[in-house]
């Protein structure tokens, strides 16, 4: 199950990246460099409830945040930083929204809280959750992770 | 026909991408309107004379998009107006209300076809 789960998710974030965003994975075969243990990251997270209850994670270096908010609203020059960061709020809201009816099916209904962001620093999410998936794009490494619990009905 | 739209949605982030792909999808658009939730988008109905096109986000605060849709078809003045439901999530059952509402759906993230594609059923072409 968590299998598919982690499928699931890695196929959101990089359908939702390359849609909205134009960023894509990049080639296994590229040469990339590491990511440094030391860079920043931004944590979102997406409330759900409905057909199962849960929250989704959604974690991308700091350096991606104004990069991801310029495609995502075609905009060249600077952006306030409270735009850039509702923009990666909607960005981890899409992905959360395309990645359950992978998980639960295409009748469950979900309602979606609002994405908050939850951490601003280096973070260490711990391996609470029931599936993650790593996506490393050329702009840099995206990490989706998923608790839930589906109820009966959503299971079915 | 020019278009008259109003935009809903409760992140102005969500209306500035929204707005954007519509620009892009090559309709003639005469004016944009914006509105953060069901009930202001319901005054802004009521001020502004020929809007003839709604693009609705559905999870929403105070007044989500199915009731601001059901509002919308109990009145006289706006039963007629051709709303697409812009969303997250689009599950099968959530869908099939909407159409029920005579409402047509888009899932997000979309471009600009998808988008046209969705405008021309809910107008009717």
């Amino acid at each position: 199950m968590n299998g598919e789960w982690k499928a699931a998710l890695g196929r959101a974030v990089r359908d939702v990246f390359e849609n909205l965003c134009f960023m894509l994975p990049t080639p296994s075969n590229a040469s990339v460099p590491p990511d440094s243990g030391t860079s920043s990251r931004v944590v979102l997270a997406v409330d759900f409830s409905g057909a199962g209850r849960g929250t989704l994670h959604l974690t991308l270096p700091d350096s991606m945040v104004l990069p991801v908010a310029s495609s995502m609203l075609g905009e060249d020059g600077p952006l306030e930083l409270s735009e850039q960061y509702d923009a990666v709020c909607e960005l981890a809201n899409i992905v959360c929204g395309n990645v359950l009816p992978l998980i639960a099916g295409e009748r469950a209904v979900f309602d979606l809280a609002s994405p908050r962001v939850i951490a601003t620093m280096d973070a260490d999410l711990g391996d609470a959750f029931d599936a993650t998936a790593r996506v490393r794009l050329d702009e840099g490494l995206v990490c989706a992770s998923i608790s839930l619990e589906l109820s009966a009905a959503g299971a079915a | 026909m020019s278009l008259n739209v109003l935009v809903v949605d409760d992140s102005p982030v969500m209306r500035k991408m929204v707005i954007r792909v519509l620009g892009m999808s090559g309709l003639p658009i005469e004016s944009v309107h914006e509105a953060c939730q069901g009930r202001e988008a319901l005054d802004v109905l009521a001020r502004e004379g020929g809007i003839n096109l709604g693009l609705f986000d559905v999870n929403m605060p105070i007044l989500n998009g199915e009731e601001l849709v059901m509002l919308i078809r109990s009145q006289p003045e706006t039963a007629a107006l051709p709303v697409v439901m812009v969303s997250t999530e689009g599950s099968v059952e959530r869908i099939e209300r909407l159409k029920r509402l005579g409402a047509a759906f888009i899932r997000k993230p979309f471009g600009p076809e998808a988008l046209l594609d969705a405008i021309i059923s809910a107008t009717g072409g």
